[in-house]
């Protein structure tokens, strides 16, 4: 600038520089590089803690700047500012100062040269920031991200990463090779999981909006499942934070929980199958001992009877036999032994073929399909759990059955799907037992299956007391329930929902009317993508 | 008589301009290119440049992956590297210089300032070339 500036201009941009000097924030240093002296503003020695008289003092030292520089700093920001004064690289670096009360602060330190007509270096400006807080609390958070067990990752629109934070990761991690500076592609090997990422990062987010949340399954090499779930939040415009838990360990843990829970209905169900299977058991009982008997007098008539035929052939005493034989037939009975005894046969074999029934019915129920979606005749199903469950609802209530025979084998976990079934139905018994007590009346559960649309539809409906206004909204809520201790644990219809929403991707509903009862209405999908759900999957 | 012919790779119109601006009045020849698969291209092809001047966040190939790529190269006709940032961290300027670029803009910069840059690094360039 070669503009000739009037004293008066020159007075009232040196008030100004003043003022700016003393209204910043910053401390600041002009060393003039030709004779060496340099200034300090009145905030520089502030910064560390000096107050006016020991400003004087310490700022007297053309080298303060530099002396109350950390020794391990001190020679980096020294060569920063040398390649700053002769190769013109910019001059920016944060070191540590000593402060007066002990310690040192986080500073940044930033510079500028003016050069003369030959472009040589003749004074330079450095201006230092307090940035301790902001350091520390970046240490802080970074310790704090680095005692997650989490591996976390923040990835631009264009698929680089761009920093990398791992967690503690299993063998054969789809996310062990993730590289700062790579591509999400170059990283991730399996195309599954890769698409799905690409496509749930390709979703419109709002900045800092609450994460959303992504459910991952990664089948490695060996077949051992490796189960993750990935959390997503825009950081900024073009840039996404992803945070990859393991949660192996959790799904096996929820596997666990889902088979004890289904051996903890079988435990409670024994104890109602036991008696079920007792009372056949002791009429079958009681008509071996009357058949025994009969049969003992059977034996008794046909020895006379033969006697009596020999003696009518050749001996004298024909009428006495006859006599002995016509009045034994009375003693024992003979006319009641021949129409009881077939009858009583006849209800012990009904008696063998019902506990058949039920040793059949319980063992489908345990063990119908395994845990796996397979085609599954829903009718046996519903007949098996309804047998399984028969000292449940008998004293309470009739069941009927209306299943459609037009039905379709449907693709299901028949292994969790009976027990939806069977909750459903200790639910309508207790719900019936609630209205009709001891009084010895039975209210009534219908349980209908039929194809409607896309869908299987299962409905059970009870006449019971109908679900409560308060309870409705929270049903399917895991440890909900409004049943006394003992009766109900809150996990039957959380387990439901789960299954028939999560795992069959069908919904559960219910109808309810105080007084009148219930009706739980389960739809099924009748087309799934079984098979299709190899490797990555919700 | 060594060349006055330079290279602007940035992804935005108005910075490639406002270098051509600058530096056309000072006896340079601006050639540009708008990311750094052109700006590649360009280095292949022109085998006169004084120097190049790189922005370091374009989408595709950064200025790094330029610089990598000139590093790799080897060819003797690449010219030195300048970048050009709005923002800067010590770990980028590091990065830098280790991967030999010889200097760093930080924009918004006024022409005059653009030109003694250039002009720095280039007497620079004919002090080391001279000994």
């Amino acid at each position: 600038m070669k503009s000739v500036l009037s004293d008066n201009d020159l007075a009232a941009q040196a008030k100004l520089l003043e003022l700016l000097l003393s209204a910043t924030q910053d401390g600041i240093v002009d060393w003039d590089l030709l004779s060496g002296a340099t200034t300090y503003n009145a905030r520089w020695s502030h910064l560390l803690g000096f107050d006016g008289a020991e400003h004087a003092e310490y700022c007297a030292s053309a080298d303060a700047w530099r002396d109350l520089m950390h020794h391990e700093d001190q020679p980096h920001a020294l060569q920063l500012i040398d390649d700053h004064l002769k190769q013109g690289w910019p001059l920016f670096t944060t070191v540590r100062m000593r402060h007066r009360y002990g310690g040192y602060r986080h500073i940044m330190v930033r510079g500028a040269a003016h050069r003369d007509e030959a472009d040589r270096p003749v004074r330079l400006v450095l201006i230092f920031s307090d940035i301790d807080e902001r350091i520390r609390s970046e240490e802080r958070q970074r310790a704090l991200v680095s005692a997650l067990p989490d591996t976390l990752f923040r990835v631009r629109g264009d698929g680089v990463l761009l920093s990398v934070k791992r967690g503690i990761e299993r063998e054969g991690s789809p996310f062990a090779a993730l590289r700062e500076g790579s591509t999400l592609s170059n990283c991730i090997t399996d195309t599954r999981l890769l698409a799905r990422l690409e496509a749930a990062f390709a979703e419109p987010r709002e900045v800092s909006q609450d994460a959303q949340t992504l459910g991952v399954t990664s089948l490695i090499a060996e077949g051992t499942p490796l189960h993750h779930e990935v959390r997503i939040v825009r950081s900024s415009e073009d840039e996404l934070v992803c945070i990859v838990r393991d949660v192996t360990e959790r799904r096996g843990l929820e596997e666990q929980l889902l088979q004890s829970q289904k051996l903890g209905a079988i435990g409670q169900l024994a104890a109602g199958v036991a008696h079920e299977i007792n009372t056949p058991m002791q009429f079958i009982g009681d008509n071996l001992h009357f058949a025994r008997g009969a049969i003992t007098d059977l034996l008794t008539l046909v020895e006379l009877l033969r006697s009596a035929v020999q003696e009518a052939a050749t001996g004298p005493a024909r009428d006495a036999k006859l006599a002995e034989l016509a009045q034994t037939e009375l003693d024992l009975d003979f006319e009641y032994t021949r129409e009881a005894l077939p009858s009583t046969i006849e209800r012990s074999l009904t008696g063998v073929e019902r506990v058949t029934a039920i040793v059949r019915a319980m063992k489908s129920f345990a063990h119908p399909h395994g845990d796996r979606m397979t085609l599954t005749d829903l009718r046996a199903l519903i007949e098996s759990t309804v047998m399984v469950a028969t000292n449940e609802w008998k004293y309470v209530a009739d069941v009927e059955l209306n299943l459609d025979a037009s039905l379709p084998p449907v693709p299901c976990i028949g292994g969790e799907l009976n027990q939806v079934v069977l909750n459903l139905i200790v639910n309508a018994s207790h719900a019936i037992a609630d209205v009709v007590g001891t009084s010895g009346e039975k209210g009534k559960i219908s349980i209908s299956a039929a194809s409607e649309e896309a869908h299987a539809v299962i409905r059970v409906r009870d006449s019971g007391t109908g679900i409560p206004e308060h309870a409705r909204a929270k049903v399917f809520e895991p440890f909900f329930t409004t049943k006394e201790v003992g009766r109900g644990t809150g996990q039957g219809l959380a387990m439901a929902y789960n299954c028939v929403v999560k795992r069959h991707r069908g919904s559960i509903d219910f109808e309810t009317e105080l007084g009148v009862g219930t009706t739980f209405v389960i739809r099924l999908p009748l087309i799934t993508e079984v098979g299709k759900s190899g490797g990555v999957s919700a | 008589m060594t060349s006055r012919k330079v290279l602007v790779i940035d992804d935005a119109e108005t910075m490639r301009r406002a270098v051509v601006d600058a530096l056309t009045p000072a006896g340079f020849t601006v050639i540009t290119a708008r990311d750094g698969f052109h700006g590649v291209a360009a280095l292949k092809e022109t085998h006169d440049l004084c120097l190049v001047i790189i922005d370091l966040n374009m989408p595709g190939m950064s200025g790094f992956g330029v610089l990598d790529w000139m590093r790799k190269d080897r060819s003797p006709h690449l010219p030195p590297a300048v970048f050009m940032t709005t923002e800067v961290s010590e770990s980028a300027l590091a990065q830098a210089k280790s991967a030999g670029a010889v200097g760093w803009l930080i924009k918004p910069c006024r022409a005059d300032q653009l030109v003694s840059v250039v002009n720095r690094v280039l007497a620079k360039r004919g002090e080391r070339n001279g000994s």
